[in-house]
């Protein structure tokens, strides 16, 4: 494993606050600094559980953004929902405040990723330099609360806008391993993190199919155990560089380019 | 730590071994001492012949044979086959002396009288069950999958046979509730995603001695599946007892 001096880790798919359907542990930035910290993650980018219910998510977005100002491990990422009215506003709030990442969950707000209105945000943020996270799922499926169930998202329509705007870095959070192989596989814009892929000995078959440069650091944390996406990563025996390009590196270079 | 993983499928398709020896090898990284193997169960589909059936126990004896130091078997049957075919199957795995139990997939649900044959063949050779068990509230199709009630009422009704239930992740928090009263059942931790306090809750519920490690390898990763019992703020005892010493006590295992 790369020395966690040297080799910081970034965590692309983090989560704060409590949820429906699971008992999270590490509820408060501080609970959750700590347990991420021990672990050597260095940069977290966090989003609100709650955000993504409210009506409008930007109260939650800024109720999120005072819990953890006052730590240096999160990076806050914004829940943005399309739909809601003043959508375009927002986001030109975000580029006047230089928050160039937004995190789309299309499961829960209920839209296509080929609406007009999704095209025209997308647009938007092309030409403003953002970053895409899309949220595949929070849940397995198949454990989800049976009366709080969403669909898994349709991977013909995010490849749709991958090639629609082929400058516009998208990652997908949360996929499964079928699902990063193919995203990948026909996008040049599609980055994935590990924390739902799984197969025998996971790093090393993502790398089999797909270029390095694509997979990024993500535990989904607090909904699963962090250890479980770091062991993915330290065991696999692969190049120290590029266990570090898939810790922190390739992160890091979407953030620089933007 | 010498790991046992209670919770491994080969393939039937793996004909020169490179899968195997991939899985050995990645195991033996993880500090993985022993394995079960418990057959390529899902390769015919839910209900397999007695000629598949003994394809698939063909191939367990043939790697529990050929890696004697490394891998235990679990004799594969299905309940819907007459009493006496499965007695035979049974008889002739458990002429090698490294099968340790009957594995249960999904041709019938535990509650079906069907299983009440593999139980009694399972007292009469004083052997363990291993059952395949999820939720039903989602996926439905309760004719073939069993939900941890109805471990539960298997076990009520067979309290001498030692049972273990397959992927705690999927039980949640109700489903260790529906074993927790019956002494018979263990639970293993394969499969599904590492989601973050599975674990403690079943420790908090049933105590760490009847918790299995399992990884459902080659469907799923070694390292994953170990970051669950790692991550889990539980106690070192607690986490060895899971990772090795409740399947050696389980199962008779005297070496490492």
């Amino acid at each position: 494993m790369p020395d966690k001096e040297t080799c910081p880790i970034f965590d692309i798919n983090v989560h704060l606050g409590c949820w429906h359907n699971q008992r999270l542990p590490y509820t408060s930035p501080l609970q959750l600094q700590k347990k991420l910290n021990s672990l050597g993650i260095r940069k977290a980018f966090v989003s609100s559980n709650q955000a993504i219910f409210y009506s409008d998510p930007e109260p939650g977005n800024l109720e999120l953004l005072n819990k953890v100002k006052r730590y240096p491990l999160f990076v806050p990422v914004p829940v943005f929902n399309p739909n809601i009215p003043n959508s375009e506003e927002i986001l030109r709030k975000y580029s006047k405040l230089k928050i160039k990442i937004i995190k789309l969950f299309p499961s829960f707000h209920n839209y296509s990723l080929n609406s007009e209105k999704i095209k025209s945000v997308l647009k938007f943020c092309l030409l403003e330099g953002f970053i895409i996270l899309i949220q595949m799922r929070m849940e397995d499926e198949r454990l989800q609360h049976p009366t709080l169930k969403t669909n898994p998202l349709d991977i013909d329509k995010i490849l749709e806008i991958a090639e629609m705007y082929p400058s516009l870095p998208i990652i997908c959070l949360s996929g499964y391993f079928n699902e990063c192989v193919r995203l990948a596989q026909n996008s040049s814009n599609i980055y994935l993190d590990i924390s739902f892929a799984e197969r025998l000995d996971t790093i090393k078959a993502l790398l089999d199919v797909i270029p390095l440069s694509r997979i990024v650091f993500g535990s989904h944390t607090p909904f699963f155990y962090p250890e479980s996406a770091l062991l993915k990563v330290e065991s696999s025996e692969i190049p120290l560089c590029w266990k570090e390009h898939i810790l922190y590196k390739n992160i890091e270079t979407l953030m620089e380019e933007r | 730590m010498n790991i046992i993983d209670i919770h491994v499928h080969p393939e039937l398709e793996d004909q020169d071994y490179s899968l195997t020896e991939k899985m050995i090898g990645l195991a033996k990284r993880y500090g993985v001492k022993h394995i079960c193997l418990l057959g390529d169960v899902l390769h015919f589909g839910y209900d397999p012949s007695e000629e598949q059936i003994r394809k698939i126990n063909d191939q367990t004896i043939e790697l529990v044979e050929k890696w004697s130091d490394f891998f235990f078997g679990f004799c594969f049957l299905n309940p819907k086959h007459p009493e006496e075919f499965m007695q035979q199957e049974a008889g002739r795995c458990f002429k090698n002396k490294n099968f340790k139990g009957i594995k249960l997939e999904v041709a019938v649900n535990a509650r079906n009288k069907h299983v009440e044959k593999v139980m009694r063949i399972a007292r009469n050779m004083n052997i363990v069950v291993l059952l395949h068990s999820w939720s039903t509230e989602i996926i439905d199709n309760r004719e073939h999958q069993s939900d941890p009630e109805d471990i539960a009422y298997l076990a009520s009704h067979f309290p001498d046979v030692k049972i273990i239930m397959a992927h705690v992740t999927s039980a949640r928090e109700r489903g260790v509730l529906a074993i927790k009263p019956f002494s018979n059942v263990w639970v293993d931790t394969s499969g599904g995603q590492p989601i973050a306090g599975t674990i403690e809750y079943a420790v908090e519920k049933l105590g760490s001695e009847r918790i299995l490690f399992g990884s459902d390898a080659p469907g799923r990763d070694f390292s994953a599946q170990l970051g669950k019992i790692y991550g889990s703020n539980i106690s070192e005892y607690a986490k060895r007892s899971i990772l090795g010493e409740n399947a050696r006590k389980l199962l008779g295992i005297t070496d490492g």
